[in-house]
């Protein structure tokens, strides 16, 4: 009787320890504010750092290279390139595939599409990524975002701007050092973009004469460097 | 009383099969010709072209298609027999024509990457979702001309497996004629995807402005479709009665005045220009975008350049490569592939 408990206390431990490891399929969900709002789209009724009242009409953009970092300190790296338009909401989750439940310490991933896969040829060819192409006379591959909306300009009107960024040199590394569990119940990661970090955190970005990004490499570095920290990990 | 409805069970039975009987004489068209084994069609466009979904509720056949062409250039869907759907879509104009009606004729070219049909989209979903508009609502067909025409019954029942004659049948076949008339076989196909020297310098320049934020026509208009199959306010007008475009649909304000944009294909030859056919020429068309952009609260941002200017920096021989670049996505192949024609 005792060697069946002892038997049976092995096996448990087995157990125990296979579920420790044990692989579950895990998303990312995308939501989006503004400060402290959600966002909605198409609206003039956010105000940014520089004070420019604004909205947003379009939100696209690539997620890629995503790279989580377990308790042990491995890395595992995914190669999926992901889709994203905040107006649908189908391409709003994201799925990682599996992977083994615990804790995790760091999730690393780029906006853009890392060198590897920015050319059009290496997505699959469907009407959303043909519409995000950059022209290749422009340097090619595909846009990483495309941020646009209305703004009121310096005069009163109601003005557009085109935040746009693509080619490699504009890719923008996410380092999110926080962590999270991974685990049957919970494997939803959330991660929240806040549109009023674009505009600010280094530079505070004035729509006003800085409303048309393509074309200005200068003006795509700006908006790059605001980039770093406008996901949360929740 | 158990007796009496085992009677009624077998007359009815009987009353079924002389009637089964009756509606097999009367109606001899029921499976006229021979095995219904339809012939699957493979889709056939270019490599450069985005992946088509199909629609698995209505698979393509070769009969099928024959069958919507048939349909395509036939009087009888009209009660009246006044007109069919080439009355207006010509295949010398790439499926489109010329109009002073005030309202411009889409091209029926490509539909199969689109979901939204119409300027303002009012038909949205599958082409057999908007065949069935056109054929119970823009034609108001009388199915019992179709169904007492000598020939359609046979073709129906090659196609579906069935000869009595519906609107969803007939949607369906025309929706199987329409994803096969693709234009994919241009000039620009040509120089760009099979680096077949084939545009001129000048059309380079043009194709150099268009993809560039000079002329800035790609963001809409992206190749290879040259549609982003989305909606603007490309600054026609400031004020919207009468040109209220999506909002018609939706009712909402930011909608006002928002068209769905055309493809760029073939458009030497589907003119007039704009939703209501407001330019008759390409030179038009580009002065507007030049310096002829109208400031409201819908336009769209993209029409917003450097410094929140709202004009285009082009001179006369930029303007003249850029027509000369849109005339070279004609598809002489296109407006002459007898597979489409009549």
């Amino acid at each position: 009787m005792k060697t069946t408990s002892i038997l049976l206390g092995v096996a448990a431990s087995a157990l125990l320890a296979s579920c420790g490891t044990k692989a579950v399929p895990v998303n990312v969900s995308l939501d989006y504010v503004v400060g402290a709002e959600t966002m909605e789209m198409d609206t003039v009724r956010f105000t940014n750092e520089a004070g420019n009242d604004f909205s947003v009409t379009r939100l696209e953009y690539y997620l890629s290279g995503f790279v989580l970092t377990n308790a042990d300190g491995e890395e595992i790296a995914l190669d999926d390139v992901f889709y994203v338009s905040a107006a649908d909401a189908m391409t709003s989750v994201l799925d990682l595939g599996e992977l083994e439940q615990g804790l995790y310490t760091k999730l690393e991933f780029n906006l853009g599409i890392v060198p590897d896969f920015n050319y059009l040829d290496s997505l699959p060819n469907t009407l959303e990524h043909v519409g995000m192409q950059w022209p290749q006379m422009m340097g090619g591959g595909l846009h990483f975002i495309k941020m646009e909306g209305h703004f009121i300009d310096h005069n009163g009107d109601r003005s557009g701007y085109a935040v746009h960024l693509g080619t490699n040199p504009t890719l923008i590394p996410i380092v999110i050092d926080q962590d999270f569990n991974i685990s049957d119940g919970d494997a939803t990661l959330g991660l929240t973009m806040d549109i009023l970090e674009w505009y600010k955190n280094p530079e505070v970005y004035d729509l006003n004469g800085q409303n048309y990004t393509m074309g200005d490499s200068l003006l795509m570095q700006k908006i790059k460097s605001n980039g770093g920290d406008v996901f949360t990990l929740h | 009383m158990a007796a009496m409805s085992l009677h009624y069970i077998k007359w009815s039975r009987g009353a079924a099969l002389l009637g089964a009987a009756v509606l097999l004489t009367a109606c001899p068209k029921i499976n006229p010709g021979p095995e219904y084994n339809p012939t699957p069609y493979v889709m056939d466009y270019a490599d450069h072209f985005p992946y088509m979904e199909l629609n698995d509720a209505n698979p393509m056949t070769e009969e099928g298609i024959a069958l919507g062409k048939a349909l395509y250039y036939d009087p009888l869907l009209h009660p009246q027999e006044a007109m069919a759907c080439a009355s207006c879509h010509f295949q010398e104009s790439a499926f489109s024509s010329f109009t002073m009606s005030g309202a411009s004729v889409l091209p029926h070219m490509n539909m199969g990457w689109s979901e939204a049909y119409l300027w303002n989209g009012k038909l949205e979903g599958t082409l057999e979702e908007a065949m069935i508009f056109e054929v119970d609502e823009f034609f108001a067909t009388d199915l019992s001309k179709l169904q007492s025409d000598p020939h359609y019954p046979t073709m129906y029942y090659e196609a579906f497996g069935d000869s009595i004659i519906t609107t969803d049948m007939t949607a369906k076949a025309l929706a199987q004629f329409l994803r096969t008339v693709i234009s994919d076989q241009s000039r620009f196909d040509d120089h760009v995807y099979k680096q077949i020297p084939s545009l001129t310098s000048q059309e380079q320049v043009g194709f150099a402005i268009f993809m560039s934020e000079q002329g800035d026509c790609f963001h809409c208009h992206p190749p290879p479709l040259f549609t982003d199959n989305e909606y603007h306010n490309n600054g026609l007008d400031s004020a919207f009665a009468g040109n209220e475009g999506r909002y018609d649909v939706t009712g909402d304000p930011m909608d006002m005045g928002r068209f769905k944009t055309p493809s760029l294909r073939n458009v030497e030859l589907t003119g007039p220009y704009m939703h209501d056919g407001r330019y008759f020429t390409l030179e038009e068309v580009i002065e507007h975008y030049h310096h002829g952009v109208k400031a409201s609260t819908t336009l769209d941002p993209l029409m917003t350049k450097e410094n929140g200017l709202i004009t285009l920096s082009l001179t006369a021989n930029e303007k003249a490569a850029l027509v000369a670049f849109l005339k070279s996505l004609t598809d002489t192949v296109f407006i002459s592939n007898p597979d489409f024609g009549n």
